[in-house]
């Protein structure tokens, strides 16, 4: 069983990447990622990568949470049409995180839960490919794909805002 | 398999994209924390329902055997019993003649012999008065015998005196 200093460590370093995962399927996510913490507290054996286990967890989660919750969802997003941020606001970063954000939401699922496990997550492509599904090969080639696809969004001009600050 | 992007482009924008941080979202971490020690501190939750289960298994077993345990069956027994129809069935048994003569007085062999001949005599005679009452007795041996008792003068050497009366208080006043 996992001590509570690991315990909580992994809980400040890896609930807000959870987050935005769980974020690419349901709407709320903190509850999902809550309820895989919980799981991981009662194994009674450690996984042998706790962080690849939340993922996996959370990824599971979120996908039934999304189908039980389908209806409420639709009516919510009919009713009130806001979509909640998915990244901090920062000035010293070079990309707009509104920008960066609409980007995402518009690509795939199967890229966009890949980018999100590699660069906010810090998962490995061989920890990928079980975790969605397919080899390490192919998901490596999702994410350059799905980087292709972000590049081309964010090169687009936009009339309101530039998506690259200088 | 390589991590590294080959592209300095897509590297660049990779390095940009995982600058930006994750909004933490809405988790309480405090409660997060009190709920998984909450969790980590149950860890045998399952003894209890399981150990109820089995009990309740082991009721229903014994219940439903004592419910349909099967009924034993009454057995008849029939006795017969010889109901003696002449009189040469009310004669006494014979007297066990038991060869004293044979055997030194006083002997313990004499005294198991007259000891087992008294126990059949006994038990002969209470046959005899369950069977056809106390009237079937034979006459008493003892009262037959008890004219021929010695009497307190005789032993004496005294002349024997005949008794006046009957009675049962011979009182003279």
């Amino acid at each position: 069983m996992m001590g509570p200093e690991a315990f909580s460590r992994l809980v400040d370093e890896h609930s807000a990447a959870l987050i935005l995962y769980a974020r690419q399927w349901c709407a709320a996510p903190e509850d999902v990622v809550q309820e895989a913490f919980l799981k991981l507290v009662g194994q009674r054996k450690s996984p042998e990568h706790p962080v690849a286990w939340l993922y996996r967890v959370v990824r599971n989660g979120a996908i039934s949470a999304v189908r039980s919750a389908q209806r409420r969802r639709r009516h919510e997003e009919a009713a009130g049409g806001r979509t909640p941020a998915w990244f901090v606001p920062s000035e010293a970063g070079s990309l707009d995180e509104q920008a960066a954000s609409a980007a995402l939401r518009e690509l795939p699922l199967e890229l966009r839960e890949i980018i999100v496990a590699h660069l906010w997550g810090g998962l490995t492509f061989e920890q990928i490919g079980p975790l969605v599904g397919c080899s390490s090969s192919t998901a490596h080639r999702r994410y350059l794909e799905g980087l292709l696809a972000l590049r081309e969004k964010l090169e687009k001009p936009c009339p309101s805002q530039p998506p690259i600050r200088s | 398999m390589s991590e590294s992007t080959p592209d300095p482009k897509l590297a660049e924008l990779e390095k940009s994209l995982s600058a930006l941080v994750p909004v933490p979202g809405r988790i309480d971490r405090d409660q997060l924390l009190f709920r998984a020690g909450q969790a980590s501190a149950r860890p045998f939750v399952w003894l209890w329902p399981t150990t109820t289960g089995l009990l309740v298994v082991v009721a229903t077993v014994l219940g439903a055997a004592l419910a349909l345990r099967p009924v034993p069956i009454p057995v008849g027994k029939v006795v017969y019993v010889t109901i003696p129809q002449s009189a040469a069935d009310f004669a006494p048994m014979p007297q066990v003649d038991s060869s004293a003569s044979s055997r030194r007085p006083g002997s313990a062999a004499e005294l198991d012999d007259d000891l087992w001949a008294g126990s059949a005599e006994y038990l002969r005679q209470r046959n005899q008065a369950i069977r056809w009452g106390v009237d079937a007795l034979p006459a008493s041996p003892s009262m037959a015998s008890a004219s021929r008792l010695p009497t307190l003068e005789g032993m004496l050497g005294l002349p024997e005196k005949k008794p006046e009366h009957l009675g049962l208080f011979p009182l003279k006043f």
